[in-house]
């Protein structure tokens, strides 16, 4: 019976630590969000507003208005980046787990390309596409950052083709199902989760990149993330209108996450850890 | 099945496309390094290596290499305990991780330069909540991001609530995955809590500690975003780690060549790195194979 109080005792002290943590965790969060919804009356005052008794969606209407275009852009750099991605990655990942094309040398020659760092290429990529007439486009931004997600859709999505029992598809092909029909029928459809997870994890890398929308662009093709370090320059004093357009560009990625749940270890670590 | 010729036809778009995108700007870069760039003229005379030579003798260079090494050291040491501390909270609880892990994740998904302006908004010197509830303690306001002594440390801060997530999801897996064999045959040794964590968790988890360990270097290598919003680098040069320096040398004071040559510096301690992790990655394939 002590033993048993003694437990109770422990877990409910757990429990108060990790709901400390929770909140520490979310309260960043709450305050964007807050201060999103606030007016100017309530911002930046002392002390501060810990609630809002007049939430306004003004700040919401000039985000919508102002970044708009920077949203598409942001969309459409993340959209090309993942689908380039996971259509070499596809193809060649295939390749590297049911014919070990390359040993083991080049799928690890691929992986270590993941980590080949921004702040290195950053002055090729300037000088190149500044020779090509291209910066301030989106397919200037697309390009660098398929060095993120090329690397890493190959290697996700040979991992999830390693999973799949080899047996399956050679059972199909002593039914004289031809390879490509195998692919489709039998490989893909039990790699589609695989590769929405894939995918999903592609457009966030793209999504939240800073380093090279920074460089590679000016005004037309500038990012969610561009926009905001480049808002706090040119209005200091906007906060209620940063907070939104952060808000806009961090909640669906958030929304994915808790979709990727169960995967995001194993994306996190490269497959490494599953 | 289809040939292995066929197979390979599959890899060469791959191979193409990181060739160009990758190993041509690697080598474009070497050579800018090597040269007296200026932007402003077509042609740029080849210098040797004064760009290196230049980096080399900037104090600022130093100081920020000083930068970077106090962040990895702080941040793996205070990231690991976290988030080692909080994995083994979440084990005692199995019933309620459920609705907690998630929620814990959500730090690690949020962009960068947001967690460098929710830290301005956080840590506002007259308005902020930070202060309010140091006030509320007793406590002076602090200048935190604009004061020369705390700016690393609010850096820091916000670092580590956007990345210890990370390190403790992955703990957590590991610990999740570890067989339950070696606990038991030591429950019946009669070993306590503590030894039992130190003998036989801790090991087993070696892996995957190593792995975490890292791929955080790695990052906090090229840490750039949060500073670049909060501080600048600043006040002064105190929060300016290498990669904040290469950009500015390269896109404030537009010297290309220098900042190509510091670029490869950072490479050095990366390479290292990221070998280390191929390695690690090809025993655990090699591993998997075996079964």
């Amino acid at each position: 019976m002590k033993r048993k109080t003694k437990r109770r005792i422990r877990q409910v002290i757990i429990s108060i630590v990790i709901i400390f943590i929770v909140i520490a965790t979310l309260f960043p969060i709450y305050w964007m969000l807050l201060t999103s919804v606030q007016h100017k009356s309530e911002l930046m005052t002392s002390p501060p507003h810990f609630f809002t008794r007049h939430p306004t969606l003004k700040n919401w209407e000039f985000t919508f208005k102002d970044t708009l275009p920077k949203f598409v852009n942001s969309l459409v750099i993340a959209f090309f980046a993942t689908l380039i991605a996971i259509v070499l990655g596809a193809m060649s990942g295939y390749a590297f787990a049911r014919y070990k094309v390359g040993g083991n040398t080049l799928p690890f020659w691929i992986l270590s390309l993941k980590f080949f760092p921004p702040v290195v290429a950053i002055v090729p990529y300037f000088l190149m596409m500044n020779t090509l007439r291209l910066i301030d486009t989106r397919t200037a931004v697309i390009i660098p950052h398929l060095i993120i997600t090329v690397p890493f859709a190959v290697w996700m999505i040979k991992g999830f083709i390693q999973e799949v029992p080899r047996e399956l598809e050679e059972a199909a092909m002593i039914d004289g199902a031809s390879q490509l029909s195998i692919i489709r029928i039998i490989t893909l459809p039990l790699i589609a989760p695989g590769l929405v997870v894939t995918a999903l994890f592609c457009f966030i890398w793209s999504w939240n990149d800073f380093m090279f929308a920074l460089i590679l662009t000016r005004n037309q093709a500038i990012t969610i993330p561009v926009a905001i370090a480049g808002m706090r320059e040119a209005h200091g004093l906007m906060w209620g209108e940063v907070s939104a357009t952060a808000a806009l560009g961090t909640v669906p990625i958030i929304l994915l996450a808790i979709v990727l749940q169960r995967y995001l270890v194993r994306g996190l670590s490269l497959g490494s850890i599953k | 099945m289809v040939g292995k010729k066929t197979a390979y036809f599959l890899v060469v778009p791959t191979v193409i496309v990181l060739v160009l995108i990758v190993i041509f700007p690697m080598f474009y870069s070497i050579t800018v390094s090597l040269l007296s760039f200026d932007i402003r003229i077509p042609h740029h005379p080849f210098a040797g290596l004064k760009n290196f030579i230049g980096i080399l003798s900037d104090s600022k260079f130093y100081h920020a290499a000083l930068v970077t090494g106090i962040m990895m050291v702080a941040e793996l040491v205070i990231e690991f305990i976290l988030g080692l501390g909080i994995a083994l909270l979440l084990m005692q609880i199995p019933l309620s991780r459920k609705i907690y892990q998630p929620i814990l994740l959500i730090p690690m998904m949020v962009m960068p330069v947001v967690v460098g302006y929710v830290g301005r908004l956080l840590f506002e010197v007259r308005s902020g909540p930070v202060n309010y509830f140091l006030n509320v303690f007793g406590i002076e306001s602090l200048q935190w991001h604009a004061s020369a002594h705390l700016a690393l440390i609010t850096v820091l801060i916000l670092r580590i609530w956007r990345w210890t997530p990370f390190v403790m999801a992955t703990l957590l897996a590991g610990l999740l995955s570890l067989p339950v064999e070696p606990y038991e045959s030591v429950q019946v040794d009669g070993a306590n809590a503590r030894q039992t964590f130190f003998y036989i968790t801790l090991p087993m988890l070696k892996p995957v500690i190593t792995l975490v360990i890292i791929m955080r270097a790695l990052e906090i290598l090229q840490a750039f975003d949060i500073i670049y919003v909060l501080t600048m680098g600043g006040p002064g040069i105190s929060t300016m780690p290498l990669s904040l320096y290469t950009y500015l040398t390269g896109f404030r004071y537009w010297d290309i060549g220098q900042a190509s040559a510091a670029a490869w510096l950072i490479m050095i301690p990366l390479s290292i790195l990221v070998t280390f992790f191929v390695k690690l990655m090809e025993k655990g394939e090699e591993i998997e194979e075996k079964n």
